[in-house]
């Protein structure tokens, strides 16, 4: 089938897609070239831009960063988020309860939730340390948010825990399982935890795939934790792309600076997200369906 | 079971469409309302970080009600509050890059960055600078707001910085006396500390401004108030030495100064948690009840050394108002009325005495009016007249690329990344 | 084994769920209570607190505003998704490219595009509007939206288009009445992927808007520390305020909203 009125639905959604992906990246393009406060005229550099970039080492902090972060989506939240969607789904009381329960925070506000951990991670008066001294741990406790080797961990720490929104993912792929499998595996001896493993995992396979790309998606473009947890600091070393861009722009009128570093982000998300569409792929490839 | 769920569906997109016409409905009402009721009146919007639970907000409020009053039914001035300083500030600066300039807004005014004057969007003011409204500042105030030849800020706000301490505090580490020199201000310190009070409050996160009012008076101490003059490198001996007392100065202070920001370190001193802090008479309105009473203001140590005058302060840079240029000059004329009854005799004794700031117009206050302001405000008036000469903190001139690198760096050299002396070298490399 | 699991989620409650209930008594709390004693109840419930959040900020608007954003970029999002997606059911020339273009932005991390967004919402004339943030929220997950509901319009059986042509109906006659009917399960899996984003965003929100008439609630909350610095409990009760909103709404939709955002993934 083909028509010409087929193109009147496509318009629209092109239109939206050179106003905002082939516009802005020809835009970030140029402006990476430039030195430009904002304000006063643009001034051609050339590449000085990303020469500047690559001596930074806020820059290289900022890319390790996200790197951290993308790993931490991949290898942390998103079993967690397995391992959650595996306790509920074996249907203990009020399943359906603890599931609304659990995607809540996903919610109410992600910036909320970054204020509430600054306080929960706060070093006099955060729940974290005090419950360190009232256990006797009180050696334990630390500045978790301001201590440099560990604050860009501790940034993460609330988007590794609310993991609701990738376990509802993975609760519906289960219940598409068929039941026979499990009453196979019963009549075999199975226990619970030998069916999870060998059932209800390989079978959520695709699930794990979309989980692993949201959450490299939304890793790379992580911006309110950072910023209101750490503001990237001390001494940037919780720092990521999203902030040092902002940054850049906002704070330090590097227009140019800003645009070079925007660029290196999309570069090294097309990388991530090519590299995680690759072995998707390939690890589907390798099991003969 | 399907049909249900389309059901479900439709109904809850019906839904969604009815609110969506209701909030648009709701917003072109009130827009398409405000301009019938009146063709004439003119809407001025006022960029302020001032909010109305501070006492700086509520004195700007009831200036600008007082002159809404006065002018109704010709200008309205609406104030949009944005309380975090440093972003508004920002916000500014992008607004003026998009050409969307506000109608009404202060700023820090830093001779380094001339950024927004230079943009050409800024209302120049020089002719409706008639003798009346000069006489309301100082020939060398209105001079340093000048540039290219061009009036296009308007001096409100010069405040200087003094220490803060808890008198309670003190006394509970046996100290009798503010210290005048920084030897017995460490020792000071580490009685405090033995005591088990945190001596001081500190930040480094945004403009790092309560550490950066330490270096800045430690800078000075050392090399005298003109260590920071423009065009002069910082990498000096002194500065050096004063990043060093800095870092120093960083081992009495509390556990989340690092990376904290203005919040966290002036609610450590607010809730008695550290005994002393370096900050602006905008502090005063903050300060509890409770707490107000055991709260005095002194002048900096110095080294003795006469380097510097004792008394001296360091100050916050100017923080002049400014007017986006406008198509319209019945606009124009109103934001300038409104800025010449800001500075009017009149709003100085509101924005002084209920807001506590000290102004740059020209006032004389009765002795009966100070005592009324309260004892802090009082002493804190006293002690920042009696200043022999003073010196803008360092932030305040830095240039933006510098000024968004000095929190890293600070940490950086609390955390042992950086020498004081790489410090104060990267902080002159990022300032060129 | 059946306690381990039990032993599992509660733990995990408790990590996850404790903080929310510290903010809470935390916002019953004079200042310097909180510093004393962060864990024991409040000596005296400070309802005050909620009175001070209440007379000076108007949250309900912000709410408004924040509802307004996520259902205007969610229908703008889900729309032109689904045209699209429709018009990807037929074959014409280059599809493959097409595709390619409207969905390669899944790949890039949009928030690089601060600077050219701030410029063209500035020149479309919607800076500081709400409709200006909301275009950019649909913009940005559009890529995204077509994913989801394409996907889910391909398992659509084709004979059935088919037979609407053979009926008479035209192109705009079987979208209307053969393939939107039945297309409701993946758009709403989009509409509620594309609200949660867009309730919870901050960088465009607090870079396209200014003044406080179009202030949103994560804007709002990200500004109450600063607004109420000397004053911690009160920006806690600020944030309590701000979120109980959204939990009501959740906890009344939320089986609508958890089955909503997969029916379209399922097939």
């Amino acid at each position: 089938m083909t028509s010409r009125q087929i193109y009147l639905y496509l318009v629209p959604a092109l239109l939206f897609t050179v106003v905002f992906f082939i516009f802005p990246l020809a835009y970030v393009l140029f402006v990476s070239l430039q030195e430009w406060d904002g304000l006063s005229g643009m001034n051609f550099v050339g590449l000085d831009n990303f020469r500047y970039l690559f001596e930074d080492a806020a820059f290289k902090t900022a890319m390790v960063n996200t790197m951290y972060w993308i790993l931490a989506g991949t290898l942390l939240h998103t079993p967690l988020g397995l391992l959650l969607a595996l306790l509920l789904f074996s249907k203990p009381k009020g399943w359906k309860w603890l599931r609304t329960l659990f995607f809540l925070p996903n919610v109410i506000s992600t910036t909320a939730l970054a204020f509430l951990w600054y306080f929960v991670l706060h070093v006099s008066l955060g729940l974290v340390n005090n419950s360190l001294k009232g256990v006797g741990l009180e050696s334990w406790a630390r500045p978790w948010l301001s201590d440099p080797s560990m604050s860009v961990f501790a940034s993460m720490i609330p988007f590794v825990l609310y993991i609701g929104f990738t376990m509802v993912i993975f609760l519906t792929q289960m219940s598409t399982i068929s039941q026979e499998f499990y009453e196979a595996a019963e009549i075999d001896g199975a226990t619970r935890a030998q069916m999870d493993w060998h059932i209800t995992v390989p079978l959520v396979k695709s699930a794990i795939g979309i989980n692993i790309i949201f959450n490299t998606a939304y890793c790379l473009r992580m911006f309110e934790y950072p910023l209101l947890m750490t503001g990237g600091g001390p001494a940037d070393s919780s720092i990521n792309m999203s902030l040092f861009i902002y940054r850049e722009m906002i704070s330090a009128n590097r227009y140019g600076i800003s645009m070079a570093a925007g660029l290196m982000t999309i570069v090294m998300g097309t990388i991530m997200m090519g590299i995680v569409f690759g072995s998707l792929r390939l690890s589907e490839r390798r099991r003969p369906r | 079971m399907k049909k249900k769920w389309i059901g479900g569906a439709v109904s809850l997109l019906l839904v969604l469409c009815l609110v969506i016409s209701g909030c648009s409905s709701k917003n072109s009402e009130t827009a398409g309302g405000e301009a019938a009721s009146d063709e004439k009146q003119v809407d001025l919007t006022l960029l302020s970080s001032w909010s109305t639970d501070t006492e700086r907000g509520k004195a700007l409020q009831t200036v600008v009600e007082n002159f809404n009053k006065k002018n109704e039914n010709k200008i309205k001035v609406n104030v949009d509050i944005n309380p975090d300083w440093p972003a508004l500030q920002q916000k500014v600066k992008t607004m003026i890059a998009a050409g969307q300039t506000p109608d009404i807004f202060n700023y820090n005014f830093n001779p380094n960055d001339l950024s927004r004057q230079k943009s050409g969007k800024l209302l120049n003011l020089t002719e409706y600078m008639d003798d009346a409204w000069k006489s309301r500042f100082t020939e060398q105030d209105l001079q340093a707001m000048t540039v290219d030849g061009e009036l296009t800020s308007i001096p409100f706000e010069k405040a200087g910085i003094l220490f803060y301490y808890n008198k309670d505090l003190f006394a509970k580490a046996g100290i009798e006396a503010f210290p005048t020199t920084w030897d017995e201000f460490f020792d000071v310190c580490e009685k405090l500390k033995d005591a088990g009070i945190t001596p001081i409050s500190l930040m480094t996160a945004d403009d790092a401004w309560h550490a950066t009012n330490a270096f800045s008076y430690l800078a000075a101490s050392l090399g005298g108030t003109s260590v920071f003059d423009a065009g002069k490198s910082l990498d000096t001996p002194e500065v050096v030495k004063a990043a060093e007392y800095m870092k120093k100065l960083f081992g009495y202070t509390t556990a989340d100064a690092l990376g904290g920001n203005y919040s966290v370190s002036s609610n450590n001193f607010l809730t008695g948690s550290t005994a002393m802090i370096i900050d602006g008479p905008w502090l005063i309105g903050s300060i509890s009840e409770e707490l107000s009473p055991s709260i005095a203001v002194a002048a900096s140590p110095t080294f003795g050394d006469g380097k510097v005058q004792p008394g001296f302060t360091v100050t916050d840079t100017y923080t002049p108002w400014s007017l986006g240029k406008t198509n319209s000059k019945e606009k124009e004329e109103a934001a300038v009325d409104f800025l010449k009854y800001m500075t009017s005799e009149e709003s100085s004794k509101i924005f002084t005495l209920e807001g506590s700031i000290l102004l740059s117009t020209k006032l004389t206050l009765t002795e009966e009016e100070t005592t009324q302001a309260g004892p802090i405000l009082g002493e804190y008036i006293k002690t920042n007249s009696e200043a022999p000469e003073s010196i803008v903190n360092l932030v305040r001139n830095l240039k933006p690329a510098a000024a968004s690198k000095l929190p890293a760096l600070i940490e950086g050299m609390m955390f042992d990344r950086y020498t004081p002396e790489q410090f104060v070298k990267q902080l002159q490399a990022a300032n060129q | 084994m059946k306690v381990l699991r039990w032993i599992c989620i509660l733990l995990f409650m408790m990590v996850t769920l404790v903080p929310f209930v510290w903010l809470i008594l935390s916002s019953f709390k004079t200042n310097q209570e909180l510093f004393s004693a962060p864990f024991a109840l409040p000596d005296k419930w400070m309802i005050e607190n909620y009175e001070k959040v209440l007379t000076s900020h108007p949250i309900p608007h912000y709410f408004l505003n924040s509802t307004f954003i996520a259902i205007v970029s969610t229908l703008i999002g889900v729309v032109l998704a689904t045209l699209v997606s429709y018009a990807f059911m037929y074959s014409f020339k280059f599809k493959a490219g097409w595709l390619l273009i409207i969905t390669f932005g899944i790949f890039i991390p949009t928030n690089a595009f601060i600077v050219p967004y701030y410029f063209i919402v500035n020149w479309l004339g919607f800076y500081d509007t709400l409709f200006g943030v909301a275009l950019v929220y649909a913009g940005v997950s559009l890529p995204l939206c077509i994913l989801i509901v394409k996907t889910y319009m391909d398992s659509i059986q084709k004979e059935l288009l088919e037979a609407s042509f053979i009926d008479g109906a035209g192109v705009h006659r079987s979208f209307i009445s053969v393939i939107l009917p039945i297309s409701y399960p993946g758009m709403t899996t989009a509409s509620i992927f594309l609200i949660i984003t867009a309730w919870n965003e901050l960088l465009f929100a607090s870079l396209l808007t200014q003044s406080e008439g179009t202030r949103t609630l994560q804007v709002a909350i990200r500004f109450f520390l600063s607004t109420f610095s000397a004053n911690y409990p009160v920006a806690f009760a600020a944030m309590v305020i701000a979120v109980i909103p959204t939990i009501v709404i959740y906890s009344l939709l939320s089986e609508k909203i958890i089955s909503g955002l997969t029916a379209g993934a399922v097939k």
